[in-house]
């Protein structure tokens, strides 16, 4: 018997495929941008996101199938309060990213593509953290 | 919520019933199995609701399943 829910499970799932799209994609963009060397592709993004999704299709069915029962189990109260408790957690967090992403325009020579990038990583990096937390209140119970 | 002053008897209730297993308990509640298991190692203090729920399960008085510990914690 597993020791983690179906949704405990499918979080961890979340949890590292947008941590390996974000350090593929960012990582691409900071060597261009900061190290100027390579030409990332205008696709980049759209196939990572079609690749995440694909993926995370894949294995959630995958969980599924290897305990109906458990995917089929509502959310309970413990787990509505994780999900509350994560939120509370990431919104400050994807706040502050989102009102630091106003400082590349005060970058010189930067231009609105490098700040729709950091708007971009500051929805991730909320993401992570609303997942992150998720994760951690699981494992702590509550 | 670790370290709460509810304590619970749900696991010697549990093997008083003929060892009703944790997701037997869950099924008949309608919760997880690890909330089942957060509650009984006093890392999640239920709502009313379960609680009471529990307590009809095993056919006994909220009181006999729960105890609040007034000011102390584990």
């Amino acid at each position: 018997m597993s020791n983690m829910s179906f949704r405990e499970k499918s979080a961890w799932i979340s949890f590292v495929l947008i941590l390996v799209l974000a350090v593929i994609y960012f990582g691409e963009m900071g060597a261009h941008m900061f190290l100027h060397v390579g030409h990332p592709s205008t696709f980049l993004f759209p196939i990572l996101v079609l690749a995440v999704i694909g993926l995370e299709i894949i294995l959630l069915f995958a969980l599924r199938m290897r305990d109906p029962s458990d995917a089929r189990t509502p959310r309970d109260e413990r787990e509505q309060l994780i999900a509350l408790k994560a939120r509370s957690v990431a919104y400050p967090i994807l706040a502050f990213c989102a009102f630091s992403s106003i400082a590349t325009m005060h970058i010189s020579g930067s231009n609105k593509f490098d700040m729709a990038q950091a708007i971009l990583l500051a929805v991730i990096v909320g993401e992570l953290s609303r997942l992150g937390a998720q994760i951690v209140y699981f494992r702590r119970g509550a | 919520m670790a370290g709460c002053a509810v304590t619970n008897n749900i696991k010697r209730l549990r093997f008083d019933r003929h060892d009703m297993t944790q997701q037997e308990l869950a099924d008949k509640i309608g919760v997880t199995r690890q909330t089942i298991n957060a509650i009984e190692l006093g890392k999640y203090s239920p709502s009313l609701e379960v609680a009471f729920r529990i307590a009809a399960v095993f056919g006994v008085p909220l009181d006999e399943v729960f105890a609040f510990n007034n000011g102390r914690r584990k």
